[in-house]
């Protein structure tokens, strides 16, 4: 079964094309890399995935639904999460009350303006449940805002992952950390259940070969390269446009 | 018919003096400048005060403006830019440009009282003329006149000069004129000085056809915030033909549809905000 | 967390308690003026959930103390509802308006709801100075208090109207709080500091954005009921931008996104104002003065000051 089908993909800001005719697809349990030079279109294509921009044209299936064009609260409830390149926990609630607030949006009936929200068992059980495995539970109660710079990336996944998605989206979740905490971080990504599908933008090429089975390489909005982690070892095509100018 | 549209258009052009410099300064630092009503109320009152003093209009015409340029300059360099530096954000900006509109407000009741003041028409354009059959007071035409010159004026400087285009660029995007090196501080200043300027010139202008009270500035101040919406959050065309949409509106209602004062005004600017919530000329925020 | 608890329940304790015995021991005037900072509060509270909980700033607020004011008095006087009939039919009505004004003001955020609740009120504004129904501009007046003669009291004694009050005001208190306790008072927050993450995380921002709307403005109404059943007379004045910014500077004054912040800043703003009316007829010079001096020093006002006391006093 396949966990993602993009079909030609195509999205301009004015007259700049960031996607164009974009294609590929990922089988479930897959965990693929988006790979490219910084403006190759990763971020714009995970947004137009994630419904936070229309395309232009083409098609998005997700587990053989159509979903494109559907909007960001909708595609969540079709088992799509994602996170963000700069960290977007709320700042004011603590650890265990952001991923309270993830957990809450699946429940069925959860806008109740009524009912005392410490009285909901399974949102907490599950909150507390994702914070431990994430290695945030010593700093459950401390608020999002006074944690570390790995601290909050690592709660920047738990966020997505309270979601319960069948595909997951990760943007950069390494992103400027320290070799420390992007061994944790590592650790952490290889520990996702294998039915979670995965799609992740990284640009650190050792932890994106340690973790990815397959990815997808983008140059100026295009797809220059598609296959398995050995074939894009290999590919000379990728070496001259992408890893040869990486030291990430 | 003729008559109602002339009076439309000179309130249109007063409205722009406004809505030019708040839709600037909102373009540039995402902030609303609540105390330029209050700017303009001041210019008129410096406008009757040099006149009272030196009997000349055509010198209130130059120094109210000059003088709350330079009000609004120090505001920018010594309140909002030093908050808006220590992370005060927008809304609290607002609050405190609104303030400090109150603070205006008690300053002219203070030291002017709440009485209704004026100033007399200058002998020169006392009188009326003929335009198209009809005689209309030539002062009006010349409000007008000063609106569609300050108009043109605005639209070459920012079109054509090379401080506009570091306007232009500061409204564009403001962090990437920084790191190219451009002092936005004094850009920001400058548009603040101009923009004030203009408000004043506002109130002079229309202190010899409206009274000068201290809650003057008030009900300018709402059709030009609405013009700034309709029109498009930082873009000066749309400031421009916002206003003549809100003046022409305002008066042939006024005229025509009498129950409707009051009101058509905000039934456009629900229309637009349900169909163009960026407004007529607005483009949406980069975001993601 | 706790330093706030702390102080919550310290502040309830106090409150209800000086609450409880203020018209036994206070003369009529001081009454007066307690029931004025209850009416003001409930009227702040209203606000304090768009404006400190969600992030939304209305300053256009002071059209839903007229909604429920004229609202309030058009049912009793001109339809001659009897008054148990009529609060909860403002109420509803209060509601739906607040609903249909909300539909288009979030379709804007920051500055430009900012203007689109001033639009609204300049509206609202314009329409009870036109309308000769309920007064025009002369305002309306002949609005009588609920008679509960059949409790054997009379509202018109000072007393009797304070615990009435007290009984509306302890209700929106109550409600309040166990909105700010449910899920969705959390979204709110949620809204308030990452309005991109609620979504991505599955929540219809717009939905909560409209439902909170509607919430504030029936809040902020039930005040403008218990204003006029105070006052017995509605003006259009009370809808003017004036009175929608003395409501912001209750609640930022207070403290916004807190419980209790509406209230202090309303006892605050009704105190200062008997106060400085006595000995200046410069109300406006002072109020600006307390805008900037807010902004400038003391942002998490009256209450963010108490809270950061404590933290200090107990390192």
């Amino acid at each position: 079964m396949t966990a993602l089908k993009v079909e030609a993909l195509s999205k301009r800001f004015g007259g700049l094309r960031v996607l164009e005719n974009v294609t590929f697809s990922i089988p479930t349990g897959a965990r693929h890399a988006l790979l490219g030079p910084n403006g190759a279109g990763k971020t714009t294509l995970i947004n137009v995935v994630s419904g936070w921009l229309r395309p232009d044209s083409g098609k998005i299936e997700i587990y053989d639904e159509d979903t494109t064009g559907l909007p960001v609260e909708k595609l969540v409830k079709r088992g799509l999460a994602r996170s963000f390149q700069r960290n977007s926990a709320i700042g004011d609630l603590s650890v265990l009350e952001n991923l309270c607030l993830a957990c809450h949006a699946i429940l069925p009936g959860h806008a109740n303006l009524w009912r005392d929200r410490a009285s909901y068992a399974q949102p907490i059980d599950r909150a507390t449940e994702t914070a431990a495995w994430m290695g945030l539970d010593k700093v459950l109660h401390r608020s999002a805002r006074e944690l570390s710079y790995g601290e909050k990336r690592q709660l920047e996944v738990a966020l997505a992952m309270c979601s319960k998605p069948r595909l997951l989206l990760l943007d950069e979740p390494a992103a400027g950390t320290s070799p420390g905490e992007r061994g944790r971080l590592r650790e952490l990504i290889k520990s996702l259940p294998s039915d979670i599908s995965l799609v992740m933008i990284e640009h650190d090429i050792d932890l994106v070969f340690d973790v990815c089975d397959s990815a997808t390489i983008l140059s100026y909005g295009q797809v220059i390269a598609q296959g398995s982690r050995d074939d894009i070892r290999k590919s000379t095509a990728v070496q001259n446009a992408y890893l040869g100018a990486a030291h990430a | 018919m003729l008559i109602q549209i002339l009076n439309a258009v000179q309130l249109s052009m007063l409205i722009f003096l406004l809505a030019v410099g708040l839709t600037f300064i909102f373009g540039i630092m995402r902030v609303i400048n609540l105390a330029h009503g209050a700017l303009y109320s001041l210019g008129a009152y410096l406008g009757v005060v040099v006149v009272d003093v030196t009997g000349s209009f055509l010198l209130a015409l130059i120094v109210a403006p000059l003088l709350v340029a330079v009000v609004g300059g120090l505001l920018q360099i010594f309140a909002i830019g030093p908050l808006t530096a220590r992370g005060r954000n927008e809304l609290e900006i607002a609050l405190l440009t609104f303030g400090l509109m109150y603070i205006s407000i008690g300053v002219l009741e203070t030291l002017f009282g709440k009485d209704y003041l004026s100033i007399a028409l200058p002998n020169a354009m006392a009188g009326s003329v003929d335009v198209f059959g009809v005689s209309y007071p030539i002062y009006r035409l010349f409000i007008i006149a000063v609106g569609l010159l300050t108009a043109l004026c605005i639209s070459l400087f920012i079109e054509r000069t090379i401080v506009g285009a570091a306007v232009r660029a500061c409204v564009d995007n403001k962090p990437m004129s920084e790191s190219l090196g451009m002092n936005t501080d004094w850009v920001l200043a400058g548009v603040f000085a101009v923009g004030s300027g203009l408000a004043a010139l506002g109130g002079v202008i229309m202190a010899p056809v409206l009274s000068v009270f201290p809650h003057m500035g008030s009900s300018v101040l709402i059709l030009s915030l609405i013009v700034v919406v309709i029109g498009g959050m930082g873009s000066l065309k749309g400031s421009f033909y916002g206003s003549l949409i809100v003046g022409l509106t305002d008066t042939l209602t006024q005229s025509y549809l009498p129950q409707l004062t009051m009101f058509a005004v905000y039934i456009i600017l629900v229309l637009v905000m349900l169909t163009r919530p960026h407004g007529l000329f607005g483009r949406p925020a980069h975001s993601l | 967390m706790s330093d706030v608890r702390t102080l919550t329940i310290l502040a309830i304790a106090v409150a209800g308690a000086g609450l409880a015995c203020a018209p036994f021991v206070l003369n009529d005037y001081q009454v007066n003026l307690v029931i004025e900072v209850m009416v003001f509060g409930v009227f702040a509270i209203g606000l304090n959930f768009l404006v400190g909980y969600t992030g939304l700033v209305s300053l256009g607020h002071a059209m839903f103390l007229g909604i429920g004011g004229y609202g309030f008095g058009i049912f009793t006087v001109l339809l001659d509802w009897p008054w148990w009939a009529a609060i909860p039919a403002t109420i509803v009505c209060s509601a739906a308006i607040s609903f249909l004004i909300g539909i288009v003001c979030i379709r804007s955020s920051g500055v430009g709801f900012f203007i689109m609740t001033l639009a609204f009120s300049e509206l609202m504004y314009g329409l009870a100075f036109k309308t000769k129904l309920v007064g025009g501009d002369d305002g309306m007046s002949g609005i009588s208090r609920p008679d509960i003669s059949f409790l054997g009291l009379d509202i018109y004694n000072p007393e009797t109207l304070y615990g009435f009050m007290f009984i509306a005001f302890a209700i929106v208190l109550f409600v309040s709080w166990r909105v700010i306790r449910s899920p969705f008072g959390m979204v709110l927050v949620g809204i308030r500091e990452n309005e991109k993450r609620m979504r991505a995380l599955g929540y219809r921002t717009q939905w909560y954005k409209l439902a909170v709307f509607t919430l504030s403005g029936t809040i902020s109404s039930f005040g403008g009921v218990l204003l006029v059943i105070k006052t017995g007379f509605m003006s259009p004045e009370t809808l003017s931008w004036m009175m929608s910014g003395e409501g912001l500077l209750m609640v930022i004054v207070g403290g916004a996104g807190t419980l209790l912040g509406p209230v202090i800043g309303a006892a605050a703003y009704v105190l200062l104002r008997a106060g400085l009316t006595g000995i200046t007829d410069h109300w406006v010079l002072f109020l600006g003065s307390f805008f900037v001096l807010t902004v400038v020093f003391f942002r998490g006002g009256l209450v963010g000051l108490a809270s950061g006391v404590m933290a200090w006093v107990r390192r």
